[in-house]
């Protein structure tokens, strides 16, 4: 009788057990099922490098130094193909001018940095998109001496199509772009253009028809301020910097 | 009676008016190494090297942190508060963080210059400082766009780079901000500049103003000074008046040298040349806002003036 009565608080304690942990097990889960990949830009005593670590399964590896070019290298960003291909690009600065350059991760290893092939004084603050077809979107703000435009080029199979500007021809500085499939699910670029005395924010749509629609001025709405907010919640790991330029893709 | 007491209280509100915008206001408009980082801003040494009997006031519009991109949208309020005779901008070592090129800050640095001619102040353009630090800002990239927008602009640049750059280890807190001695090289670098654009050596080029400077007897009088800015300032910016200018400076020589030899004739321009000098003076010395509540008064007096006037006539 007392045996049987030891087995019952045994399975009952199991029991509590198993009930208890349920939320944990799920957690775990979620944890599981999220990568994230963070870029970011550090210096290494002599000049501005660029590191990344990934995060999964609640660990970020050891950060990984991407670039050594004899440049301070700012502003990093990265996508992520539909295969898994990481895309990682930034601004170059020497002195005798500035660059886009890019590295891409296959097989858990860096590709060597290379330079996007364009014959521009200037290419800075570049942003990129993976889209739903493999093919990957890069935009920035290029000039040869005038004032910056927005350029967008895409790699398709195995090099980046010409360089073309996203807008109408202008005498005025467009600047800071960024790439991203607005609320309809289309390719959209938004960026900042001095117009009417004042720069403003404006975007541009991409159709296959017809490509890049008009600009139109944008007004910063209320959901990209809360997605900024939850931005800020991500916990990032203690190697950061604190004053360094990162760039986090969660997915 | 009563007209001259109204009279005489528009002039006395005038001559008030006047006596509070008499003095030069220089801004020093910037980022952080205008505003100062762990050592004394170099407005505040500026300041100093003026003495405190002078009427030059300078005022520290430095702004840490901040970029070109920023500083055109703030410059307009500065501009507006201050209404300063003169602007020194150094800005532009925030812009590559943030993503600004080089040809941009020259873009938005031109903005400001326009800004501060159009609010009838001489602006100073200055190179930025080197960095030595770990950050990633490269001056060398920047500075020869600002070099050549000066030049290009007929802008009076002070190359405060090309004045820190050979003992910069020596004169930096962190390789970015000036510590104490820094600053007083920064701000003697200013002043030297300044004080020849307050002593009438323009940097727009061009002569002197002939009749005047013989009428006066050196260039270095103030009324000389006063119609030189309003040459650069109002002339010298639209076509019309750059041909006036340019015709005049090609007459106007033999006239001077006719005036210098006769000290009758010299008092004689002087006073020919007090309307001139009042409107230049309106023009130059006073912001939009001054000059319309002159405006106002002075066409207020007269209407009174006026009225009182016609009254009079008809009650007769």
């Amino acid at each position: 009788m007392q045996k049987k009565s030891n087995r019952y608080t045994i399975q009952l304690f199991v029991f509590f057990i198993f009930v208890l942990t349920l939320p944990c097990q799920g957690k775990a889960e979620k944890i599981a099922s999220v990568q994230q990949d963070l870029v970011w830009s550090q210096s290494d005593g002599l000049r501005h490098e660029i590191f990344s670590s990934t995060q999964k399964d609640g660990e970020w590896t050891t950060p990984a130094k991407v670039t050594d070019n004899n440049a301070n290298n700012l502003h990093p960003v990265l996508c992520v193909g539909s295969d898994g291909t990481k895309w990682f690009f930034w601004s170059a600065v020497r002195s005798s001018g500035i660059s886009v350059e890019y590295a891409v991760m296959q097989n858990n290893a860096w590709s060597e940095p290379q330079a996007l092939p364009i014959e521009q004084h200037s290419a800075i603050t570049p942003s990129a998109l993976a889209d739903k077809d493999g093919g990957v979107w890069l935009v920035w703000a290029g000039n040869d001496g005038g004032n910056d435009d927005i350029y967008f080029s895409r790699f398709q199979g195995e090099t980046w199509t010409d360089p073309k500007v996203v807008h109408a021809s202008n005498e005025v500085p467009d600047i800071k772009p960024e790439i991203a499939y607005n609320e309809e699910g289309k390719i959209e670029v938004s960026w900042i253009g001095f117009r009417s005395k004042a720069y403003k924010k404006v975007a541009s749509v991409y159709t296959d028809n017809t490509g890049w629609s008009a600009e139109q001025e944008k007004l910063e709405t209320e959901e990209e301020g809360v997605q900024n907010e939850e931005e800020q919640e991500t916990e990032l790991p203690s190697f950061l910097p604190g004053d360094s330029q990162f760039f986090l893709k969660i997915y | 009676m009563k007209l001259f007491k109204i009279f005489s209280a528009g002039i006395t509100a005038v001559l008030f008016i006047v006596s509070l915008s008499h003095a030069d206001v220089v801004v020093c408009f910037g980022d952080s190494i205008t505003a100062g980082y762990l050592a004394t801003p170099y407005p505040t040494n500026l300041q100093s090297m003026y003495g405190s009997s002078s009427s030059t006031q300078v005022i520290n519009a430095g702004e840490g942190g901040e970029d070109t991109y920023n500083g055109v949208y703030r410059l307009e309020g500065v501009l507006s508060e201050y209404a300063p005779n003169y602007v020194v901008i150094m800005e532009g070592a925030n812009d590559v963080m943030i993503g600004i090129s080089p040809e941009t800050t020259v873009f938005n640095l031109n903005n400001m210059l326009e800004q501060t001619l159009a609010a009838g102040a001489v602006p100073i353009l200055s190179t930025i400082t080197p960095n030595i630090s770990n950050s990633g800002y490269q001056p060398e990239n920047y500075n020869p766009g600002i070099i050549d927008l000066a030049q290009s602009g007929n802008t009076t640049l002070v190359d405060t780079y090309a004045n820190v750059v050979s003992d910069w280890s020596n004169t930096t807190v962190d390789g970015i901000h000036p510590n104490e001695s820094g600053s007083v090289t920064i701000a003697q670098g200013f002043y030297s500049q300044l004080v020849n654009n307050q002593n009438a050596s323009s940097s727009s080029g061009g002569g002197g103003c002939f009749i005047a400077t013989a009428a006066y007897g050196t260039v270095l009088e103030p009324q000389v000074v006063l119609l030189k800015k309003f040459r650069d300032l109002y002339l010298l910016t639209n076509r019309p008046g750059a041909y006036f200018v340019k015709l005049y400076y090609t007459y106007s020589p033999p006239v001077a040298d006719f005036i210098r030899q006769y000290d009758v004739i010299r008092f004689v321009v002087r006073v020919l040349l007090l309307p001139l000098l009042t409107i230049s003076f309106f023009l130059v010395e006073f912001s939009p806002l001054q000059q319309l509540l002159i405006a106002l008064i002075l066409v207020c007096s007269a209407g009174f003036f006026l009225t009182r006037l016609k009254k009079r006539h008809w009650a007769h």
